[in-house]
C-alpha cells in the first residue's frame, strides 16, 4: 500500500463518513418500515412509512376505517365503530411501540381491523419475551 | 491458426475462472449480517491479477464467464444482473486505475474496483426499487468497499509479487516450443 493508495483510501472513507453524517442530519432515518393492515385476520394492505397518506378500509357491511400514515408513524384517523377505542389508541411510532399498551398494534375490534407496524425478527422476539 | 488462443493461456484462464467460482461460493457461505452487497469480493482480486496478465478484454471475458457460471450454479437471473453491472463497471474502473501515471499499487486498484462494483450495484438497485434509504446505504457500501477493496487488492498484489513471473510466463500468447 503506497502513499497514493492510502490517500485514496482515506478520501473514500471520508466520503462515506460524510454521506452517513449528511443523511443523519437530513433526518432520513426512517428505516423503511412497513405498516400492515389486517381485516378479519387477513392481510388487507401494506404501506411503507415515510410518506403522508391515508389508507381507507371499507368493508361490505359498511364498516369504515381510515388510517393516517406520516413519515414516522400512523394512527386511526377515523372509524365508524361504536366505541372509538381505536381512534383513542393514538399514534404508533418506531420510538413508542415499546411502551404502548398495545405495542405495535392499533386494534379496532368492532370492525375487526388490526393495523400493525411490522417488526424485525429480533424486535418480535424481544416483545414476546418481555 | 493465428487467432487461436494458446493452450497455456486457455488453461490458465480456466484455472482462474475456477478459482473465482470457488471463492465466490465460499464467500456466499459467510454473509455479513443483513447487509446485502457487503462482501469481501475475492474474485475481484483474481480479476485484478488477470488484468495484469491478460489485459482488459480477455479479463472482461473471464468476468462474464464467472458471472454466467455463478448464476447457473448458485444464483439466478436477478443476482446475475447485479453481478454483471458491478463486474463491468468495476473491471473498467480497475483498468483505468492501473494507468501508471496514477501511481496506484494493487491496493489502490482494488479499492477502485470494489467501490465501482458497489456503486454500480447501488445505482441499479436505486433504479429498481426507489427508496431514499439507498442514499444512506451508499455510505455503508463506500466504506465497506474501501476496506474490502484494499484487502483483496493487497492479496492480489502479493500473488503477483510471488507468483507473477510464473503466471506471466504461463499467460504468454505464443507457445515457446514452436520448433517442431
Amino acid at each position: 500500500m503506497n502513499r497514493r493508495d492510502l490517500a485514496l483510501f482515506l478520501v473514500v472513507l471520508a466520503l462515506a463518513g460524510g454521506l452517513l453524517i449528511a443523511n443523519r442530519l437530513a433526518g432520513n432515518s426512517t428505516s423503511g418500515r412497513t405498516v400492515e393492515v389486517y381485516v378479519d385476520g387477513a392481510l388487507y394492505a401494506t404501506a411503507a412509512l415515510g410518506t403522508d397518506r391515508e389508507i381507507r378500509v371499507e368493508q361490505p357491511n359498511g364498516a369504515l376505517n381510515i388510517i393516517q400514515l406520516t413519515d414516522d408513524g400512523f394512527w386511526m384517523a377515523y372509524s365508524n365503530c361504536p366505541n372509538q377505542l381505536c381512534v383513542a389508541q393514538g399514534k404508533v411510532t418506531e420510538e413508542n411501540f415499546h411502551h404502548r399498551a398495545l405495542g405495535n398494534h392499533i386494534l379496532c375490534l368492532p370492525n375487526r381491523v388490526d393495523v400493525v407496524l411490522a417488526l424485525s425478527e429480533d424486535e418480535e422476539k424481544d416483545r414476546t419475551d418481555g | 491458426m493465428r487467432n487461436a488462443i494458446s493452450t497455456r493461456r486457455l488453461s490458465l484462464s480456466a484455472m482462474l475462472l475456477a478459482v473465482m467460482l470457488l471463492l465466490g461460493y465460499v464467500e456466499s457461505l459467510f454473509p455479513v449480517a443483513g447487509l446485502p452487497g457487503v462482501k469481501l469480493g475475492l474474485s475481484n482480486g483474481v480479476l485484478l491479477v488477470s488484468l495484469h496478465l491478460f489485459g482488459f478484454w480477455h479479463s472482461m471475458l473471464l468476468m462474464l464467464g464467472k458471472v454466467l457460471l455463478s448464476a447457473l450454479l448458485f444464483g439466478g437471473i436477478a443476482p446475475m444482473l447485479y453481478a454483471l453491472a458491478g463486474g463491468i463497471v468495476s473491471m473498467t474502473g480497475m483498468w483505468l486505475a492501473m494507468r501508471p501515471r496514477l501511481e496506484l499499487s494493487s491496493a489502490g486498484t482494488g479499492i477502485v474496483g470494489a467501490i465501482c462494483h458497489n456503486m454500480a450495484q447501488l445505482a441499479l438497485a436505486t433504479a429498481v426499487v426507489e427508496t431514499k434509504e439507498l442514499a444512506y446505504y451508499g455510505g455503508i457500501l463506500l466504506a465497506s468497499g474501501a476496506l474490502t477493496g484494499a484487502a483483496t487488492g493487497i492479496a492480489a498484489g502479493q500473488v503477483l509479487r510471488h507468483a507473477g513471473n510464473l503466471l506471466q510466463k504461463l499467460s504468454k500468447e505464443k507457445e515457446k516450443t514452436e520448433g517442431r
